[in-house]
């Protein structure tokens, strides 16, 4: 074996000797720790900022929601008072009911959806277009409502005695 | 779990992958850090280079080399940072002189105890200037190959090559040169 050759063999046995005790080396806990603290903080901040968006989304919606009935009634044509149209879950006789108009989630399928007779501002008849008497008091209402809780179109109601005082 | 997609949930602020990738990689990345910086700045960069990786997202790029490559990269020029606080620390010293080491280098080795044969290798590898310390740590004591070692200092692998030889060439004028403390020289 030349110098040369022995040279590099103690050289790397020596290398090797370092290496082989750098083995025992590493990083203490504590960095492990403060990683983990600062996964942490950035999960918290990234749903932070998912929060954030939904909240802006729902706003979005709520905005809209509250939009699109005055858009429509601005731009559609009104609605024909249909006095056959009644209800089949409330089939009061002799009413006098709108035809229904699509709400914000109208476009969304529904499935053993309920209509629920409310009483709303007198004033929300004009968003729609109708024109109202008086705007003072309330109205009947029959709202469709799908099981997930979202309302898909109202109609107006005018109540038989209504009717009956107004033929009189 | 694959590397790229612990990397990818780290900086999501997924603890778990933080702590997956720490224990897979901060051995290799300590050992460079204390070679390049000394002890004292071990557990600073190893931190500093996973806080990188998850505070800045989606820079790894798979076509340039494994994970740990990427990880000693960012520690590399954390470690940089710090010797350039030290004036012409990371300057490539080109010293001419015919430094192959004399025969007695290995008469010096072969009478060191195991500890003291460590402890004089470190202090020589400590004193090579860093462009030929950190190829030597990289290549010898990690086992990185060529092209490895190369993707992480960013040069030619002709250059880690030659860096390597010349390291290993000062290395061994070094501990010629060292005169071990409290060790008795078996010469005649």
């Amino acid at each position: 074996m030349s110098d040369r050759q022995h040279h590099d063999d103690v050289l790397t046995r020596a290398l090797r000797a370092v290496a082989e005790d750098d083995e025992a080396f590493a990083a203490s806990a504590g960095v492990d720790a403060r990683l983990r603290a600062e996964a942490h903080a950035i999960a918290r901040a990234r749903r932070r900022r998912v929060y954030a968006a939904a909240g802006a989304l729902a706003a979005a919606a709520l905005v809209a929601a509250i939009a699109f009935p005055a858009w429509r009634a601005g731009t559609a044509r009104p609605p024909v008072v249909d006095p056959a149209g009644a209800p089949d879950s409330f089939p009061g006789a002799g009413e006098m009911t709108t035809e229904y108009f699509p709400l914000e989630y109208s476009n969304v399928p529904v499935t053993d959806g309920q209509t629920l007779r409310l009483e709303l501002p007198r004033t929300v008849l004009s968003s729609f277009g109708l024109e109202a008497d008086s705007t003072s008091g309330t109205v009947l209402a029959d709202v469709i409502v799908g099981q997930d809780g979202l309302a898909r179109a109202v109609r107006f109601v005018q109540p038989a005695t209504s009717v009956k005082e107004q033929s009189q | 779990m694959d590397d790229e997609r612990l990397l990818g949930r780290a900086s999501r602020g997924d603890a778990d992958a933080v702590s997956t990738l720490f224990a897979r990689y901060q051995a290799s990345i300590y050992r460079y850090a204390v070679h390049m910086c000394g002890r004292d700045a071990g557990d600073d960069i190893v931190q500093e280079t996973f806080l990188t990786v998850m505070r800045q997202p989606g820079r790894y790029d798979p076509q340039r080399g494994p994970v740990i490559g990427y990880l000693l990269g960012i520690a590399r020029n954390l470690a940089l940072k710090r010797l350039a606080s030290r004036p012409g620390a990371f300057a490539v010293e080109l010293d001419e002189r015919d430094e192959t080491p004399d025969s007695e280098q290995e008469t010096a080795l072969d009478s060191l105890t195991r500890m003291e044969l460590v402890e004089t290798v470190r202090a020589a590898i400590r004193s090579l200037p860093p462009p030929y310390r950190e190829v030597l740590v990289l290549c010898e004591l990690q086992e990185f190959d060529y092209a490895a070692a190369a993707g992480i200092v960013e040069c030619p692998i002709g250059t880690i090559r030659s860096r390597l030889h010349r390291a290993r060439t000062l290395l061994a004028a070094k501990l010629a040169a060292m005169q071990p403390a409290g060790v008795t020289r078996n010469r005649s």
